[in-house]
C-alpha cells in the first residue's frame, strides 16, 4: 500500500464493496482467465489487502458462451465454495435466453436466482442480440420495478454501432418509466466516460440511474460527478480482471470528497440498493 | 486535495511527460482549467511537468501562444512541446526552428491521428530530418488501430518502425506504448529492436502488470512516467508506478530521471 499517513489510515478504514468482479475462462486472453477454484482465495485476499467486504461475481461464460451455465456455475460457487457470510459474495445473474421464450416465467425464475444468491441482473444486449428498451423489455422491467431489483448496463453493450453511439436517450426513458428500478451504468472497457456530458445530463434528470466508477478516469471526474448528482450516484467497481484492482479502489481512498460521500460510494449505496430488493 | 502516498512520494522525484492542457469542444470537464490541473499534479507530487497545449494540436500560430502564455504562467514547473503539424509542414517547421532553442521548450509532439497523416507520408520528412539532425526529442501519440476511433489507423505503432530505421539517431516516445489491447504487448518488442525508442503508459491503460513486463522485458530506462492530464488522473498513474512489482531503482528511473536525462531538465 502506498502509505501510512493518519489520512490514509482513516481511508483504509473504508470498505469496499464490489459488483464488477468477473472470474472463468476468457476465451480472448489467457491473461484474463480466472480459475474458478481460486474464487474464495482471491476474495480473501482483496479482504485483506483492499477491504473489499462484498462483491458480486459474474462469470464469462455467461456472456461468452451461455448465459445460463454461468449462471448455474455462479450459483454452484455460490453454495459450496465460498464462505459467503464472511465475504458477502453474490452473484450477477446474466439475462437468460429461456427468459425472452417464455416471459411470464420471467419473475419466477428471477426469485428462483434471488434465493440462489443472485442481487442484480446484467443486460448483454449487444452481445446477446435482444432489445433493452423501454417498450421491448418491458415485460421483464416490470417485474424488475416491482422488486426493485437492480439492472446493470454496460456502455459497451448500448453502443450499438461500434463508434460511441450510445443511444443515452434509452437509459432515460427507461428510467423514467420505470423508476423503482435501479439502473447501473456499467463503464466497460468504453472510452464515452471520459468526456462527454450526456452523464451529467442524465444523472441529473433521473433519480435511479448509477454509474459505477472504475472508468472515471478524467481528472476530478468522480469529484465532479459527485458534486453534480450526488455521492449516492456513484458506485465503486474493481472490473477484476481487465484492471489492476488497486487503481480504483486509491482512487477513491484519494478522492477530495469528505468520509461519508466516499463511503458512500464504496459499499453504502449499493448496500441500500440491495437491501431495498422486494424479494422474500 | 490531499494525495495519500505523499509521504512515500517524497522519495521520488516525478515528471510528467505527457500533460495536456488547454480546453477543447468535446472535452467537457468541469475541472480541467489549467490551474485545476497544475494544482493536482504538484498535489500527487509531481515536480516537472511536460505539456502539448491542445490548442497547438489544432492550430500552428494560436497555439504556439496559448502554450507560452502556459510556460509563463507555470514557469519553473511547466515546460512544453512544440507541435509539427504537417498539413502545416513550413509554417510548423520554420515555429520549430524558431523556437526550439528556448529553455523551457524541450521537444516536439506530433499526433497523427489527430492530424489524419500518416508518419511515413512525405509530408513528415523534413521534420525527421530536422529533429535528428537537432537531437531534437520527439513525442508521438500512438495506438491501436482496431479500435472505433477509424483515425487511430494513423497513429499504429508499427508505422514508425520505417521512420526509426531510417533515422536511427532519432529519440521518439511512443505515447501510450500503442494503445490498449494487444498492441500493448505487442510494442515491447519495438523497444528491443530500437535503443532509441521510448514509451510512456499515458492515458487510461491499466491493464495489471503492464510496467512490470515492459521491466523485464527491456529494463527501466526507456519507460517514462506520463499521464495525459486531464484526460486521466494523475492519481491513477502515480498509484500504478508506486505499487508496481518492480525495483525502487526502476521506480525512480520511471518517475523522473529518464525524464530528467531524455529531456535535460532537473526535476527538482
Amino acid at each position: 500500500m502506498i502509505s501510512d499517513s493518519k489520512d490514509h489510515k482513516i481511508a483504509k478504514a473504508v470498505q469496499f464493496h464490489d459488483i464488477n468482479f468477473w472470474i472463468g475462462e476468457n476465451f480472448l486472453s489467457e491473461k484474463l482467465t480466472v480459475d474458478d477454484s481460486s474464487l474464495e482465495k482471491i476474495l480473501k485476499e482483496r479482504k485483506s489487502k483492499f477491504n473489499i467486504v462484498g462483491t458480486a461475481v459474474t462469470h464469462f461464460i455467461s456472456l461468452f458462451y451461455y448465459p445460463k451455465v454461468g449462471n448455474d456455475i455462479i450459483s454452484n460457487l455460490l453454495l459450496s465454495a465460498v464462505d459467503k457470510g464472511t465475504l458477502a459474495v453474490s452473484g450477477a445473474l446474466v439475462m437468460e435466453q429461456d427468459y425472452f421464450a417464455h416471459p411470464d416465467s420471467f419473475g419466477e425464475g428471477l426469485r428462483k436466482r434471488y434465493k440462489q444468491g443472485f442481487r442484480l441482473l446484467r443486460l448483454f444486449p449487444k452481445s446477446h442480440k435482444y432489445p433493452y428498451d423501454s417498450r421491448c423489455f418491458r415485460e421483464f422491467y416490470e417485474v424488475l420495478d416491482y422488486y426493485k431489483f437492480p439492472v446493470m448496463i454496460s456502455l459497451d453493450e448500448i453502443d450499438v454501432t461500434g463508434n460511441k453511439n450510445i443511444e443515452w436517450e434509452k437509459i432515460l426513458e427507461i428510467a423514467e418509466t420505470y423508476k423503482n428500478l435501479p439502473i447501473i451504468i456499467d463503464g466497460g472497457s468504453s472510452k464515452e466516460l471520459m468526456y462527454n456530458s450526456y452523464l451529467m445530463i442524465l444523472l441529473r434528470n433521473s433519480s435511479n440511474v448509477y454509474v459505477d466508477t472504475h472508468n472515471l478516469f478524467a481528472i476530478n471526474q468522480i469529484e465532479d460527478l459527485s458534486q453534480i448528482a450526488g455521492s449516492d450516484r456513484l458506485i465503486f467497481d474493481s472490473y477484476f480482471p481487465y484492471c489492476s484492482t488497486i487503481l480504483p479502489v486509491e482512487r477513491i481512498r484519494n478522492s477530495s470528497l469528505d468520509e461519508a460521500e466516499i463511503k458512500n460510494i464504496a459499499n453504502l449505496n449499493i448496500r441500500r440498493i440491495f437491501e431495498n430488493i422486494k424479494i422474500s | 486535495m490531499k494525495f495519500n502516498g505523499n509521504k512515500i512520494l517524497k522519495n521520488y522525484a516525478i515528471i510528467d511527460s505527457h500533460v495536456h492542457l488547454g480546453y477543447l469542444a468535446n472535452l467537457n470537464m468541469p475541472s480541467n482549467s489549467e490551474d485545476d490541473i497544475i494544482n493536482l499534479l504538484k498535489d500527487c507530487g509531481v515536480k516537472k511537468a511536460i505539456c502539448a497545449h491542445h490548442a497547438a494540436l489544432s492550430t500552428v500560430e494560436f497555439g504556439t501562444g496559448k502554450l507560452f502564455e502556459s510556460l509563463s504562467r507555470y514557469k519553473g514547473f511547466l515546460y512544453g512541446y512544440l507541435v509539427f503539424n504537417p498539413n502545416f509542414a513550413e509554417k510548423s517547421l520554420d515555429t520549430i526552428r524558431k523556437y526550439m532553442g528556448r529553455e523551457e521548450i524541450v521537444g516536439v509532439k506530433i499526433h497523427p491521428a489527430w492530424h489524419l497523416c500518416y508518419p511515413d507520408d512525405s509530408r513528415y520528412d523534413k521534420f525527421w530530418k530536422f529533429a535528428e539532425e537537432e537531437n531534437i526529442v520527439v513525442l508521438t501519440h500512438s495506438w491501436n488501430p482496431d479500435v472505433p476511433n477509424k483515425a487511430q489507423k494513423f497513429s499504429d505503432p508499427f508505422l514508425f518502425e520505417s521512420v526509426v530505421k531510417k533515422y536511427p539517431d532519432l529519440k521518439l516516445i511512443l505515447a501510450h506504448a500503442g494503445g490498449r489491447g494487444e498492441y500493448l504487448y505487442k510494442v515491447v518488442d519495438l523497444l528491443k529492436k530500437y535503443q532509441n525508442l521510448y514509451v510512456d503508459f499515458a492515458g487510461d491503460l491499466f491493464e495489471p502488470c503492464i510496467i512490470e513486463r515492459y521491466v523485464n522485458s527491456v529494463g527501466s530506462e526507456r519507460l517514462l512516467f506520463g499521464t495525459d492530464m486531464p484526460w486521466a488522473d494523475v492519481r491513477y498513474h502515480v498509484t500504478n508506478v508506486l505499487n508496481s512489482d518492480i525495483t525502487s531503482k526502476d521506480k525512480k528511473n520511471i518517475f523522473g530521471l529518464n525524464a530528467s536525462r531524455l529531456f535535460s531538465i532537473k526535476a527538482i
